[in-house]
């Protein structure tokens, strides 16, 4: 049986707050296109495998979203509620793989992020488990 | 009461199916229902979409629920005597291998609990997954009670007939049945099969 390599469990959480409101359905569109970024990243730093990249978007009185992908080639799954417009959401995620190092997961997350970022207009936040 | 837990490597849709599962039991069945999720990471995330639907969802941390054994037996404790629950659902985080805690559990079950283990494998990606994490769910096969082929909308027959082989040859005789877990309608057929295993 062969050995199994290493598990790297990221996790975070990216606090975004943009200069205008947006219709929810964008915030969904623009966040399944992170997640299908995410899996991407993940094949271009050559894990192993995905084992599963996940999160949990809070739009408080305006909703939730839920993200899940097991690879690029499969897509993003989303499930959730969103209601009309608005400018603050809450993302905590997972990027759970196989065969790779925290410090590559890290500097993947962070670029992949900082185009959604560049992208949604706004500040974005993102903390580690210890800063939250 | 019932403990029926849910192993089954990353991404095989074990939260999707527990929300379901969970809803039928309290709506068509009225039973008093208890989630517990033991996700992986350190900021969870399963339990925050199942808090959406209004169950009673408690969170395990950390990879295993071997780690946290204490805070489970008295979750479980805490199941029958004060909330008078009727079935517990467990989800062990995708990287848990049951027969590390299996035996513990069993020895703290009171006597007219049952336990049964369901075990989802993702097939659209069981080939892989035998490849990189095999001993890991192998170990989810050998503990199962039941075995669920879930995803089975997104692959061909002839994918479908392999992974069930495979899982048979794994666990000659174990039930196996194929589903898609984004489908109500599925989600009650595999409720009625769970509980009748």
């Amino acid at each position: 049986m062969s050995k199994m390599p290493n598990l790297v469990a990221y996790s975070a959480q990216l606090q975004i707050d943009l200069e205008k409101e947006l219709d929810t359905n964008m915030w969904q569109r623009e966040l399944k296109a992170y997640f299908d970024s995410l899996s991407y990243g993940c094949e271009e730093v050559s894990v192993d495998l995905i084992g599963h990249i996940k999160g949990f978007l809070s739009l408080n009185q305006n909703g939730y979203g839920y993200f899940s992908t097991v690879g690029a080639e499969k897509g993003t799954c989303v499930k959730g509620n969103f209601i009309g417009k608005t400018s603050k959401g809450v993302l905590d995620f997972n990027v759970l793989v196989y065969g790779s190092e925290d410090n590559i997961i890290n500097k993947m997350v962070q670029e992949k992020t900082d185009n959604l970022c560049h992208g949604l207009g706004g500040k974005c936040i993102l903390k580690l488990p210890s800063d939250i | 009461m019932k403990l029926n837990l849910y192993a089954g490597f990353l991404g095989s849709g074990k939260t999707t199916l527990i929300t379901g599962v969970a809803r039928y039991l309290v709506e068509q069945k009225g039973e008093k229902v208890m989630i517990i999720v033991n996700d992986v990471g350190d900021i969870g995330i399963d339990a925050k979409l199942m808090k959406e639907s209004e169950t009673d969802v408690h969170e395990l941390f950390g990879g295993c629920v071997c780690g946290q054994m204490s805070n489970l037996i008295n979750l479980l404790k805490g199941a029958s005597t004060n909330y008078m629950v009727d079935t517990i659902l467990l989800e062990a985080s995708g990287i848990a291998q049951p027969s590390n805690f299996l035996h513990t559990i069993e020895l703290f079950l009171e006597e007219k609990s049952t336990l049964k283990v369901i075990t989802l494998a993702d097939a659209t990606r069981w080939r892989e997954l035998r490849q990189v994490v095999e001993q890991l769910v192998n170990d989810q096969v050998k503990c199962a009670d039941v075995v669920l082929v879930n995803k089975i909308d997104k692959v061909d027959k002839e994918t479908i007939d392999y992974v069930v082989a495979d899982i048979d040859n794994l666990k000659p005789g174990v039930e196996v049945v194929t589903m898609s877990a984004f489908e109500d309608k599925q989600i009650h057929r595999v409720a009625e099969v769970i509980r009748h295993v």
